[in-house]
């Protein structure tokens, strides 16, 4: 699709940067999607120019704040730090020095507590990676071990699940069967552990039903829904 | 795109006897799939945020997130409060104020317009609200004025990029400056030929403006800069309503534009590793700052 000129007299943001705050607000913001919200806490690990400008740039506010599910626009931004602290996120900043990735980069440590309808409940960590690439644009590069590349234009499915064959027949005929149109599909697998990671395109969001019978299926680790960033 | 150049947007509005702001629309129309109605209301709500960003730059002393920058709006403002300005046109000290205030908000964290970029944010929007103001010019002309200076953004966009990472500040401040130059001639009742003619001369004074900014951040010079950016778009507003042309056609400008920007060395294209970033001030100012992060 050609540029619209909405873009170009845009986006409405908190400044100062698209690529060091707006992108940086984008990253959290898928990330608070894929990990889960409410996020118990986060280790931000910054490389390159963001661990270089970051105070300046505001790149930490807008990271956190993106976490806490804020949009580039929100003025709460600037006082993410105290929003945090109110919604009992604990943070932690420090830098990292990456080879061959974006200067832009950045990694996150996310632990999430779910409790469970037993009162029990279960910690959970993932580890993400994520570059700001420009005018606001991301991509997600790494969750746990797994090459992935998510950008938020289109919905995504993350599925882990064992590596056996014809288990991404399986998935995608569900998806067929209830009409929903694959863009693209990136797998990637740990062949030691016989686990593998799919990440699934689609154009239409996934509708509760789908999710739960992909996830009745034999070998399924994990699966998330990440929705777009708009 | 149905236009990719200006030559063939203005072919496309002299064939079809209209104006370029017809064309445009009708473009965004096709290409996204959006009604009219709903194009200007989300053009409005930029054009609110813009105002918004203008009156809360004018409001307070503002002091940059970086901390390079403490109350420039606001020394400006004072001078004119005290009559110490009365050279100038009220329009100028206008744009002036305008242009600092809204640059000063996103230096701080503030929400602003990216339009073209954020570090440019004050250019365009000083132009078309100091100008509205002064001559009490109605919503609907500022909001078409502003969906004409983006069409004509969007070609520099497409053909070349405007990005400071890869083709310095020419392509923010300088592509900002010949948007708010379209969106003034257009604004004062200037034909599609000096319109694009009002862009064409902005951009082409702007040439091989580098990214240098001190300690990376959109303070020094940026801050300023959208100031002077804003009024060099009066000039060439001025200069294209008398009929003053670019010997250089604006098509080729641009292609212009876009070689200077590979010519340019990485060290002067937002990496703060060459000119004002790399003076001895500007060195002493990145470890001031940069220490200060780090012992967080």
């Amino acid at each position: 699709m050609s540029t619209s000129i909405m873009d170009i007299m845009g986006p409405v943001m908190v400044g100062p940067s698209s690529s060091h705050t707006a992108g940086a607000v984008n990253l959290g913001r898928m990330v608070g999607a894929i990990s889960g919200r409410p996020v118990e806490k986060v280790v931000f690990k910054l490389h390159g120019s963001f661990a270089k400008t970051c105070q300046g740039h505001g790149t930490d506010r807008a990271l956190l704040g993106g976490i806490l599910g804020f949009k580039p626009d929100d003025i709460r931004i600037k006082e993410a730090f105290s929003h945090a602290q109110r919604a009992g996120l604990k943070y932690e900043f420090q830098t990292v020095d990456l080879k061959g990735v974006h200067p832009n980069t950045v990694i996150f440590a996310v632990h999430t507590i779910r409790k469970k309808a037993n009162g029990q409940s279960t910690n959970n960590t993932v580890t993400i990676q994520g570059s700001s690439r420009g005018g606001g644009e991301v991509e997600i590069t790494k969750i746990n071990d797994y090459q992935v590349s998510i950008t938020g234009h289109l919905f995504s499915l993350w599925i882990v699940h064992l590596d056996r064959p014809g288990i991404l027949g399986e998935i995608t005929t569900l998806l067929g069967r209830e009409n929903l149109n694959i863009a693209s599909l990136i797998n990637d697998r740990d062949k030691e552990i016989k686990i593998a990671s799919t990440i699934i395109k689609l154009d239409q969001k996934i509708p509760t039903k789908v999710k739960e019978k992909i996830k009745k299926l034999s070998g399924i680790k994990k699966l998330h829904c990440i929705p777009t960033l708009k | 795109m149905q236009f990719k150049s200006f030559a063939e947007l203005n072919q496309l509005a002299e064939t079809r006897n209209t104006s370029l702001l017809d064309i445009i629309i009708a473009t965004e129309r096709k290409e996204q799939d959006i009604a009219r109605d709903e194009l200007i209301a989300q053009v409005k709500v930029h054009l609110e945020a813009m105002y918004q960003a203008i009156e809360e730059g004018k409001s307070k002393r503002i002091k940059s997130q970086g901390g390079l920058l403490d109350g420039e709006t606001w020394k400006v403002k004072e001078s004119i409060t005290k009559g110490q300005q009365q050279w100038q046109s009220s329009l100028y000290n206008r744009v002036v104020i305008a242009a600092l205030a809204t640059a000063e908000v996103n230096a701080s964290m503030g929400k602003i317009v990216a339009c073209p970029t954020a570090g440019a944010s004050g250019i365009l929007p000083a132009v078309l609200v100091g100008l509205s103001e002064e001559f009490d010019l109605q919503e609907q002309c500022q909001i078409e004025s502003l969906i004409t200076a983006a069409g004509l953004g969007k070609i520099v966009a497409e053909e070349a990029t405007l990005s400071g990472a890869a083709a310095g500040c020419q392509a923010e401040c300088g592509v900002g400056s010949a948007m708010a130059a379209a969106a003034a001639v257009q604004l004062l009742g200037g034909a599609k030929e000096e319109i694009i003619q009002g862009f064409t001369l902005s951009l082409k004074n702007l040439l091989g403006l580098v990214c240098d900014p001190v300690a990376g951040l959109v303070e020094v010079p940026c801050v300023k800069r959208n100031a002077f950016a804003a009024t060099h778009a009066l000039t060439a507003a001025q200069l294209a309503l008398s009929g003053v042309k670019s010997v250089i056609p604006p098509d080729e400008v641009v292609t212009a534009m876009s070689q200077i920007g590979d010519l340019l060395p990485p060290s002067l294209k937002e990496t703060a590793t060459g000119g004002l970033a790399a003076t001895a001030t500007g060195k002493n100012l990145a470890e001031k700052i940069l220490g200060k992060a780090n012992q967080r």
